[in-house]
């Protein structure tokens, strides 16, 4: 009887974790000093990879009013009470035997002896406290917060200015801009001279290929936890601020960490060799407890009900300007020239949403209407990344409706667990300041005026275009995470449809004009010209290389003139 | 094919006899066009250690020994043809084409070579090519049709980069066979593996091991698969053998719908069992050596993909440069492709040893062999016979004639008429009967299981298509086309002028005197402007349904 208990116990124990088994593994996680301290706990720290140089935000995150961390913590706990069999509050021997692997190499190994001693905290007494497991599981489900790139748009995506920047110096200078044509050149594989996003996308980057697949989008904001993800900053860190570092690219120069801060001072005690350098070592020290430039507290509603909440609690920085209260739950400031808009959201309705809409799709699917869904029908609910065993509790081949609910609300609740800021970019990119059409394709044209283009966005006027110029828009939205099993953006679709619009064919200019410009730019380049080129010289009034509407338009004009005559 | 046009247009009056007149016209040209333009480039290399003057030296002897008479030099007009379809997979823009043939440079064909090579085109047409090649059968598989885009993408970025082939090839045995992890990430085309090759091969080792076996060293051993080889001495146990190495891949279970294909590889020696017997046999190589599992450390796939590409394999540098060659000459040096044998010898086995040679000196650089072969003057011969011996293709005394696939023959009709189409993310051709579009329409009609491009068979259908299909005739109508409308609407030009851009932007060549004068009589006698419109309209029409057009010469 105990021992079908047991095992009734586990299966729940590993489908709540199956999802996390999965997620990314953090090691060495930095851990609240104490479970009481309930203000420590509820902090987490991120930094901004701004233009100019990194900016650091703490979050005062709140769910139910207790720390968002305190709500892995009950699930923690909840889980340490059905591996605590004999309730002595502390895990032995036998009882860590029933631990499940959660795939962290270096805990799930050995004999429990081993394994005893590889997850215990030292001094060692042979048996696991709460503290002590609760380290062992956060270090395996990863931490309570996650960011996320909401999908870009194509046009962010296909990094333009990347491709641009040919020196990689992080701008682009007039001489790049001036080489665009031939840059993209190989891009060009219809070699209309069009460039349209199909062509320079990458592979798979097609926003509404596969929706169902959540996006992993690169977002400037980095977490500041645990010892992987502070080692990841650095890293981006070196990457992002190459004039700060030292001649060995080894080290940051101090002021990248103090500039335009009244207590900078605060960041030169940890330049422990005193070189006003912070090499990789200094850094990780530094920003395990970094000064923050900016403090905001964020309220979520999990079972309670109230509304989110958002609310500035501090700036330090005077990096920061324009700030407004939007709402209680919603507030706008600009970093450098970044604009940030910050939001809290409530998603409890999406748990419902979801466990009934899957009810529902069991009813349609169930094609024999038996009451049960067999492995085929299964196939058809089309649940993203779930194995037919993992929901079929009871492993009868029959997964009835009651299992598949059961299944939902624990996958639901498992991801309801964290804390998520969802990044979207709002910004205008460098693609949709150069398509002065709309039409989602660079011309000739368009790229002969990259240059004046982009001239009001050189805001320091140095001839050069760094992406600090390229007015950045991020929307940041916090919320408890939304089950995945049901994504639906209505963005993605919309702009799906945008994409695959047929251009029009050119209407300004004489009918053969209209027809002669086959890449459909409004101009005709010398490669679309079927004549004697001496005529296209003859044509093109202003030598710019384009035979624009308006001198195809004065080309007939005076022929008919010479006809009158 | 031609002799009954039936050209449903809108405003249809002229006879179907003057068609036929016109079409005529064209034949009468298409044995003997071009004798124009002349070429000047010397004949031979001044170093005289280019491959591509011993590539001359070795098919001149062996013409002489045969007593083959070679035929002339190609026109410019030709050759610029020629070459665009054969690098590019189109004829050349009407614009380029002008610039060429205007262009007095004694170097310009090697300077249009060296362009074409460059060109984004280029890369198209070879990831087109190479896939066709290396996923026979993923066209008309609706299984292995979803995997296309992904491959063709990750040959695209390989030939972009110039990837040295041997790489490629290693890159495609040793493929990861988990489901891209990258794909998610936007902004990442690191990500994108060449597995699909494994899944159009449903992951079956026996058919893994008669792909690659074709594809990379040029022997069909699968015929050993069931009994030993009838022709060669491949035996029966030597197909498995070379088959095991494939074997320690799972066969996974069926994914759901969104979920991706999860392929595990399982550790340990790699052996096989022989289908109907009880004969289990380990993975040893083609050359009869066995690799030391335990000494080596290695995945039997990573270990099968060195061998196959190692310098000493003796198959693999002669078997990708005959292909190379066989896609420039429409037949290899040994024919077919991938059948090296001892019953089908080379027709120049000392070419073809240097054709390897170099091309594994040059680090298995296709643009190299590419490169080396096209400015040879044995594929700037002229297609057009002069002696009786050219009939046997296999000696070079002039180009053979060769058909064009599906995919160039839209890519001309684009190129030539002006339709207007947009590059997708996939290969429009790919996406299969019941799509409503021209390219899926013309792919259909034109796919071709067949490598062999020196037998081109046009069927009635295809025929009656090109005749009587919607493509053609909005290409010709006033109202829909685009480069006709353009031509006929253009102010100031002579009936010459036009008719000699109606024959730029079909053939890719200025009509000789004969035609122009014929033509423009032709035009002429059209007694309104509406008769006119309509007699450029069927020269177009004709001009389009041309053997010229249709073939590569």
């Amino acid at each position: 009887m105990l021992s079908t208990s047991i095992k009734t116990c586990w299966i729940f124990v590993a489908s709540l974790l199956g999802f996390f088994v999965s997620s990314s593994v953090p090691a060495g996680e930095v851990q609240p000093d104490s479970y009481d301290d309930q203000e420590k706990h509820a902090v987490q720290r991120m930094i901004l990879l701004a233009p100019s140089a990194p900016f650091i935000i703490e979050l005062n995150q709140l769910v139910d009013r207790g720390s968002f961390r305190a709500t892995t913590t009950d699930y923690i706990e909840r889980l340490f009470r059905s591996l605590d069999l004999d309730q002595d509050k502390y895990l032995s021997l036998k009882e860590i035997e029933n631990i499940p692997a959660f795939g962290v190499k270096r805990f799930d190994q050995g004999t429990p002896i081993q394994r005893m001693k590889l997850l215990e905290i030292p001094p060692s007494d042979n048996r696991l406290s709460l503290t002590e497991f609760a380290s062992y599981i956060h270090t395996a489900q990863g931490t309570a917060f996650r960011i996320t790139g909401a999908p870009s748009r194509s046009s962010q995506v296909i990094e333009l200015f990347r491709k641009l920047d040919q020196n990689g110096d992080g701008s682009i200078s007039d001489a790049e801009f001036v080489a665009s044509s031939q840059t993209l050149f190989i891009y060009d594989r219809d070699e209309d001279d069009v460039y349209n996003l199909a062509e320079l996308r990458p592979f798979g980057a097609n926003t509404n290929a596969q929706p169902l697949v959540r996006q992993t989008v690169e977002t400037p904001f980095l977490r500041l936890d645990h010892d992987r993800s502070i080692k990841d900053a650095i890293n981006e860190l070196f990457k992002k601020y190459v004039e700060y570092t030292n001649a060995k690219k080894n080290a940051l120069s101090l002021a990248c960490f103090h500039s335009e801060r009244p207590d900078s001072e605060n960041v030169n005690q940890y330049d422990r060799n005193h070189d006003r350098f912070l090499n990789r070592e200094e850094l990780f020290s530094y920003l395990q407890n970094p000064v923050a430039d900016l403090q905001v507290q964020v309220t979520l509603p999990r079972q309670q009900t109230f509304r989110p909440q958002l609310k500035l609690l501090k700036t330090h920085s005077n990096r920061i300007s324009d700030v407004k209260a939007v709402s209680s739950s919603k507030i706008q400031l600009r970093v450098d020239s970044l604009l940030l808009e910050l939001r809290a959201k409530s998603s409890r309705h999406m748990f419902a949403d979801t466990v009934r809409f899957y009810q529902t799709r069991f009813r349609v699917v169930d094609g024999d209407k038996n009451g049960y869904l067999s492995q085929s029908e299964f196939m058809q609910l089309n649940l993203p990344d779930t194995d037919y065993k993992k929901v079929d509790q009871s492993k009868d081949e029959m997964l009835t409706v009651e299992e598949l609910t059961d299944y939902l609300i624990k996958d639901t609740a498992a991801v309801q667990d964290q804390v998520v800021m969802t990044v979207e970019n709002d910004g205008k990119s460098l693609f949709e300041i150069l398509d002065a059409d709309l039409d989602q394709r660079l011309s000739p044209r368009e790229l002969q005026r990259s240059l004046q283009r982009v001239k009001e966005y050189d805001g320091n006027q140095d001839q050069s275009l760094d992406t600090s110029e390229l007015r950045g828009h991020f929307k940041l939205t916090f919320e408890l995470g939304k089950p995945e099993l049901f994504v639906f953006d209505p963005r993605i679709n919309s702009m799906s449809m945008n994409q695959n619009r047929a251009v029009q064919r050119t209407l300004t200019g004489p009918r053969w004009f209209q027809r002669m410009d086959r890449n459909r730019d409004g101009d005709i380049s010398p490669r679309e010209f079927l004549f004697d080129p001496s005529l296209f010289i003859k044509l093109d009034l202003d030598h710019d290389q384009l035979i624009s509407p308006a001198e195809a338009e004065s080309a007939e004009i005076a022929r008919k003139n010479r006809t009158k005559e | 094919m031609l002799s009954i046009p039936i050209h449903h247009h809108s405003q249809q009056f002229w006879s179907t006899s003057a068609k036929a007149l016109v079409v005529l016209m064209l034949f009468s040209h298409w044995t003997l066009f071009n004798h124009s333009s002349s070429a000047s480039e010397p004949k031979t290399d001044q170093t005289g250690k280019r491959l591509t003057h011993q590539i001359d030296l070795i098919i001149d002897q062996a013409k002489k020994r045969e007593g083959i008479v070679s035929t002339h030099r190609s026109t410019d007009a030709e050759f610029m043809r020629r070459v665009s379809l054969d690098l590019t997979g189109k004829i050349p823009p009407v614009a380029e084409l002008r610039f060429f043939l205007a262009d007095q440079d004694q170097n310009k064909r090697k300077k249009l070579i060296d362009r074409l090579l460059d060109r984004p085109g280029f890369v198209v047409h070879f990831t087109n090519t190479w896939r066709a090649f290396l996923l026979p059968g993923a066209t008309t598989d609706l299984q292995s049709r979803g995997q296309i885009p992904e491959f063709e993408a990750w040959l695209r970025s390989q030939l972009m980069n110039n990837t040295r082939y041997d790489d490629i090839v290693r890159q495609i045995i040793d493929a990861p066979l988990d489901a891209n992890p990258n794909r998610e990430t936007p902004g990442n085309s690191q990500g994108l593996t060449p597995r699909a090759y494994y899944l159009a091969n449903q992951l079956k080792p026996e058919n893994l091991a008669a792909g690659t076996s074709r594809a990379f060293l040029g022997v069909r051993i699968e015929c050993a698969q069931c009994h030993d080889h009838p022709f060669d001495n491949w035996k029966q146990h030597q197909f498995w053998q070379y088959a095991a190495f494939f074997s320690n891949i799972d066969q996974p279970q069926q994914a759901a719908i969104g979920n991706t294909l999860t392929v595990r590889e399982v550790a340990g020696k790699p052996q096989i069992k022989i289908p109907d017997t009880n004969r289990l046999v380990d993975a040893i190589f083609l050359d009869g050596n066995q690799p030391e599992w335990e000494k080596e450390q290695t995945t039997p796939r990573l270990r099968l993909s060195q061998w196959i590409t190692a310098d000493q394999n003796p198959y693999f540098a002669k078997a990708t440069a005959n292909r190379v060659w066989s896609l420039f000459f429409g037949r290899g040096l040994v024919d077919p492709v991938d059948d090296f044998s001892s019953a089908n010898r080379a027709s120049h086995p000392e070419l073809l040893e240097l054709l390897a040679i170099r091309f594994r000196k040059h680090n298995y650089d296709l643009k190299y062999l590419i490169r080396e072969i096209t400015k040879s003057e044995t594929y700037q011969l002229s297609s057009q016979q002069t002696d009786s011996s050219q009939s046997r293709v296999e000696w070079y005394g002039k180009m053979p004639t060769r058909g064009l696939t599906a995919e160039q023959i839209f890519a001309n009709l684009v190129q030539a008429t002006g339709f207007f189409q947009q590059t997708t993310e996939t290969n429009p051709l790919l996406s299969g009967p019941g799509t409503n579009s021209p390219q899926t329409e013309i792919f259909e009609l034109f796919k071709s299981e067949s490598e062999n491009r020196l037998e081109p068979k046009a069927t009635i259908l295809q025929a009656l298509s090109l005749m009587n299909g919607a493509f053609i005739t909005n290409a010709t109508s006033l109202e829909q086309s685009d480069v006709f409308t353009a031509i006929i609407d253009f102010p100031g030009l002579t009936d010459e002028e036009k008719i000699e851009a109606f024959f730029l932007s079909a053939l890719s060549r200025f009509p000789t005197q004969a035609e122009s004068k014929r033509l423009t009589v032709y035009i002429a006698s059209a007694e309104s402007d509406e008769a006119r419109t309509h007699a450029f309209s069927d020269l177009f029409w004709a001009l389009l349904n041309s053997s010229e057009f249709l073939l590569n010469h």
